[in-house]
């Protein structure tokens, strides 16, 4: 057993708890932050988030093993921490500065190849070193695994909270992350007691952190060069950035263009398209999309009242602040009522009845935005229109060749589109707008050009010059003659595939080889996707011998993996009922991390006793997951997914402490159960919303998780030996 | 046989054509995944030792070993022998107004029969049909159409003109000949829509064949043609000297990216270049940018930056400039550079020839540069 190092807490009369907490403080809080930093600079997809955050514990996970087998010193702790704060300040920057040695525009898309290694990279300097911290903690408790794992849990809850609750409402994320690694200098200051070289550690740490808070704005003006940056807002939500660039004012969110003034080609055709299919409207509802200038074509129909529901409050203030008068003034007209939430959650609970649905959100490239564009939305956006009344939304196109890749995105839409309303028809063109009506619908360009007219409607591209190029009877008929003979499957809630094929589709821009992968996965059946998975947890199961010390920890490696799928499932789930997890996702993960907590302190009990334990832990394991397998359709209420967590995380944890305590009983090394905690969550990660739940669909996945568990119920009730 | 029963279905267009481009458009969507190649001995290139060949088709040159594509993607070297796969095999097949390619001066209102097959010999990130251009000749669902088909079509669709665009003409070269050519035997134009890439060779016998250029200069800085295009300059405007000289119509597009190629200084300098080798009369269109491919995030282009640039260009001189795809501001009228005159008036592709006489202002008899009939 390795000394205690003379800056030890416990040598000060300070809590054992106190470091381990502290570093599950610092490890969340960053980890958030550089997730939210990620998607900003690169394309924000699931495929993005799990790159980052697989890379974040598969880095972890080897920092943890390397500290264990390479035995670096206990007393190293603080001094580690130190470096790690300094590194992840450096590695923000890194990432905001890295479009000029990489010639990037900053408007320009990259793939994956650059992105893996910038993932890789960054999980590497920020999360590495953190892993390692894990290892010294439990050396500096004299192998107390119980007890680090119980602070961590608990400073991993707190940082989530803070960070979600205090520091991302009212701080950028660059003052965020200063804020919390200025916390872990102090607190690690004060914990660790004086010693010459941890303050030069302390203050290599506070000028990068001091860095990051006095640069966070000259390094977004930077960033925008030449464009004049004017305004930012990190929210809940996003990154909103104004720029301009001569008399154009435009909003970004996270990277993503929402409107440039001057350009009213989006907004005229997402509203006029369905309006002009029903000229006689009295009550519309827009989600999204409105301070860009759909208010302001919406008006132009002077009966017209307008419900705009919109997620992220900061775009209507932006907007009024920095947007044209005439932009403005639509916000504040009278017949426009306001609505600041979840679009799918304000329709479920409005009692409207609207003649016209208009979805202005970006296209189904992220599962959050996915539930906007499922069977389920639909049928509930048919149940909210009046008799003929008309929904709507358009997606990015093109309008002299469908790749196959675009083909079968578009399919998938108008599939489903067409299994919740009687008639659907698609403007074509480089945006398409997809019509739905129980009505007859009208893409007749003489017929609009004359309503348009009717109307006295002031437009530049939806009237007479443009219609019949647009709406050229031939191209209609081709485009849903091609969509129709083209093999999609449903989007739905629990299957939610759109957003898969929107990432093959972003990934053939490349031309790279993940697009031809991804579009054969998505052909295959889904009992080929699990079996090779199942087939694979076999094999570990089998070729580890069940004398071998390591063996107690494998439920680890599929505990991480069982967490992290889980945990994503739960928050898909709890979205699309509920509607959009943000503002609840701290309540959750708090959820989680006290049941991880939990698991902990009851994780107690003889040495005897624990393959016993062990088993009904699995046991109880594969039980959690069968009834979440049955429960998946039933309407479940917000209770339900912090009650769910709150036991995954009892059962995790238990779990965590009785294999850790088998192994280490046979076999002193403190990292290698928590690397593979991590290692099985990276793979969870990098699969599980990229590719798993969008293919296996939720069911499947459930499926395939019980599967997993109940194997590793089997071999370790068969094999550990004690 | 008209547009519409062309395009309807394979009963009707086999009849018509023979074998059949409708049935091959109707191939297209029902095998849309199936590779069709072709397998026609390239024109331009040099055979070296040990099977390898010099592509000599565009200043690229590649030089390639025994089943090594060129850059383009479309053009394969088959045991010492240059091919292109893409001969007669179209991905894309449109009847489109031709103020779409955009031609001003040629045949004002009237349809432009628009082919294109897969590949590209640049690769710039703000590429419109990069789902065409930026993949191999196996990745595009293409119909069968030869030449002598392509001519029937754009008889039997009333198109006065066959236009070779949206993704690099130059890469079919010989299928885009050899139209031409069929073209012409039925009384119909060529017109090539072209980032200007092209030897001077091949130029030279495209030019006998078709009838009019548009030219794309994506800029006049040569460091922007490296960086966003992955091309040259210098070829570019060598082709566009060589079009304006051979006496084929010439049209020169503009696109201008906001921040990247927008500078009034580079459009000044273009514009004196066009005028002092190409002259005055020859079209110039800025176009307005909007996101696209690689570029997705950058913002469309400011209006008062394309009123800008064609207020820089006619005041170098130039005669008929015209702003696209900003419909707004009212700049795609082709007016009588002596007495001012509005000649042609446009909005988007809805045109009317107002004043316009045997290729003369109606009003002071000014000959107008262009195909008029």
């Amino acid at each position: 057993m390795r000394e205690l190092p003379d800056s030890h807490p416990r040598n000060l009369g300070l809590s054992p708890y106190l470091p381990p907490a502290l570093l599950g403080f610092a490890a969340t809080s960053f980890q958030v932050y550089l997730i939210r930093e990620f998607s900003v600079h690169f394309y924000g997809n699931e495929m993005t988030y799990g790159l980052v955050l697989g890379a974040w514990l598969f880095w972890g996970g080897m920092g943890s093993i390397f500290a264990s087998k390479r035995k670096v010193p206990a007393r190293a702790f603080w001094t580690i921490l130190l470096l790690a704060t300094s590194v992840f300040a450096i590695c923000l920057a890194a990432l905001r500065l890295s479009r000029f040695p990489l010639h990037l525009l900053p408007g320009e898309i990259t793939g994956l190849s650059l992105m893996l290694p910038f993932a890789l990279g960054l999980g590497l300097l920020a999360s590495f070193p953190l892993g390692m911290l894990f290892v010294l903690a439990v050396a500096a408790d004299k192998g107390n695994i119980r007890r680090v794992w119980i602070g961590e849990s608990l400073g991993a809850a707190l940082g989530g909270l803070i960070v979600s609750l205090v520091l991302i409402p009212y701080f950028s994320n660059w003052k965020g992350a200063a804020l919390v690694g200025t916390v872990v200098c102090i607190a690690a200051a004060v914990v660790s007691g004086p010693g010459k070289r941890l303050w030069g550690a302390a203050a290599v740490a506070g000028l990068a952190l001091a860095g990051l808070w006095a640069f966070d704005l000259p390094s977004q003006r930077l960033f925008w060069k030449p464009f004049t940056y004017l305004a930012g807002r990190d929210t809940p939500y996003g990154k909103l950035q104004v720029v301009r660039l001569k008399e154009q004012i435009s909003l970004f969110d996270s990277g993503l263009p929402l409107y440039s003034t001057g350009d009213p080609a989006s907004a005229e055709e997402s509203v006029h398209f369905p309006f002009l299919q029903k000229p006689g409207a009295k009550k519309a509802l827009l989600i999204g999309g409105g301070a860009g200038g759909g208010l302001a074509e919406a008006l132009k129909y002077r009966e017209i009242r307008i419900d705009y529901v919109e997620l992220d409050p900061e775009i209507v203030r932006l907007s009024l602040q920095y947007l044209p008068e005439k932009e403005m003034q639509a916000l504040l007209n009278p017949r426009v009522r306001i609505a600041l939430q979840d679009g799918r959650s304000f329709l479920r609970s409005s009692r409207e009845c609207y003649d016209l649905i208009i979805l202005n959100l970006p296209e189904p490239a992220t599962a959050q935005v996915n539930r906007f564009y499922t069977r389920e939305f639909f049928e509930l956006a048919a149940a909210k229109l009046s008799e003929g009344g008309v929904f709507s939304f358009r997606v990015p196109s093109a309008e002299i060749y469908l790749s196959p890749a675009r083909r079968m995105f578009l399919a998938t839409l108008y599939r489903t589109l067409k299994s919740a309303f009687r008639r659907v028809d698609i403007v074509p063109g480089d945006t398409n707008v997809f019509l739905a009506s129980s009505a007859v619908l009208c893409l007749d360009a003489g017929v609009l050009a004359e309503r348009v007219e009717g109307l006295g409607l002031e437009t530049l591209f939806v009237r007479r010059e443009f219609l019949p190029e647009r709406l050229d009877p031939l191209r209609v008929s081709m485009l849903k003659t091609q969509l129709e003979g083209t093999e999609a499957r449903l989007n739905s809630d629990l299957e939610p595939i759109s957003y898969f094929y929107d990432a093959i589709l972003w990934n053939s821009q490349f031309r790279r080889v993940e697009a031809g992968i991804m579009a054969r996965l998505a052909r295959l059946p889904k009992i080929w996707l699990l079996v090779p998975l199942l087939a694979l947890g076999l094999l570990v199961l089998l070729i580890v011998p069940g004398q071998a010390p390591g063996y107690p920890l494998i439920p680890l490696l599929f505990l991480g993996l069982t967490q992290i799928v889980s945990e994503i499932m739960l928050l898909l789930w709890y979205q699309t009922l509920h509607g959009s997890a943000y503002g609840a996702l701290a309540g959750l993960v708090a959820s989680f991390m006290a049941g991880l907590f939990l698991g902990g302190v009851i994780g107690t009990g003889k040495k005897d006793v624990l393959t016993g334990r062990l088993i009904r832990l699995q046991a109880g394991m594969v039980l959690w997951l069968t009834v979440l397998y049955f429960l998946l359709k039933v309407p479940l209420p917000k209770a339900f997914f912090h009650l769910a967590l709150l036991g995954l995380g009892i059962l995790g944890g238990q779990v965590f402490i009785t294999s850790n305590r088998l192994f280490l009983s046979k076999k002193q090394d403190y990292g290698l159960g928590y690397g593979l905690d991590l290692i099985g969550s990276f793979a969870g990660a990098l699969a599980a919303s990229a590719i798993l739940v969008p293919l296996a669909g939720l069911a499947g996945l459930t499926l395939l998780l019980i599967a997993l568990n109940a194997m590793t119920l089997a071999a370790v009730a068969l094999k550990i030996k004690i | 046989m008209r547009r519409r029963e062309f395009f309807k279905g394979a009963g009707a267009a086999s009849l018509a054509l023979g074998s059949g481009a409708g049935a091959a458009l109707v191939h297209l969507y029902a095998f849309a995944d199936t590779a069709n190649l072709s397998k026609v001995e390239a024109r331009y290139y040099k055979k070296l030792p040990d099977k390898e060949i010099e592509c000599q088709l565009c200043p690229r040159l590649c030089r390639l070993g025994d089943k090594e594509r060129g850059y383009c993607g479309v053009r394969e070297n088959q045991d010492g022998i240059y091919f292109t796969l893409v001969y007669g095999k179209p991905c894309s097949v449109h009847v489109d107004p031709i103020e779409k390619k955009p031609f001003f001066h040629v045949l004002p209102g009237t349809a432009a029969l628009s082919i294109a097959t897969a590949g590209c010999n640049v690769n710039c990130k703000f590429c419109q049909n990069w789902e065409i251009s930026q993949v191999r000749a196996e990745q595009v669902a293409a119909i069968d159409l030869p030449p002598d088909k392509v001519a029937a079509l754009a008889v039997e669709n009333d198109c006065p003109t066959i236009a070779y665009t949206y993704s690099e003409p130059v890469v079919f070269f010989e299928y885009m000949v050899d139209t031409a050519l069929a073209a012409r035997a039925k009384g119909r134009r060529s017109l090539v829509v072209t980032g200007g890439h092209v030897n001077p060779a091949p130029l030279s016998e495209l030019l006998q064949a078709v009838d009019a250029v548009k030219v794309d200069l994506k800029s006049f800085s040569p460091d922007f043609y490296k960086s966003y295009v992955r091309g040259d300059l210098k070829p570019v405007l060598e082709t566009i000297k060589a079009v304006a000289k051979s006496g084929r119509w010439l049209e020169v597009v503009y696109l201008v990216i906001p921040t990247l190629n927008d500078t009034p200084e580079e459009i000044r300098r273009m514009s004196r270049w066009l005028l002092a080798e190409v002259g005055p009369d020859v079209p110039l269109h800025f176009s307005r940018f909007h996101p696209m491919y690689l570029i997705k995030n950058l913002p469309p282009t400011p209006l008062s930056t394309l009123e800008e640039a064609r207020a820089a260009a006619l005041a170098e001189g130039m005669r008929f400039v015209y702003i696209g795809n900003a419909p707004g501001l009212n700049a795609e009228d082709t007016v009588c550079p002596k007495c001012r005159t509005t000649l042609i008036k446009r909005y988007a592709y809805s045109v009317q020839v107002r004043a316009m006489d045997k290729g003369r202002c109606a009003n002071c008899r000014t000959p107008i540069p262009g195909i008029w009939a």
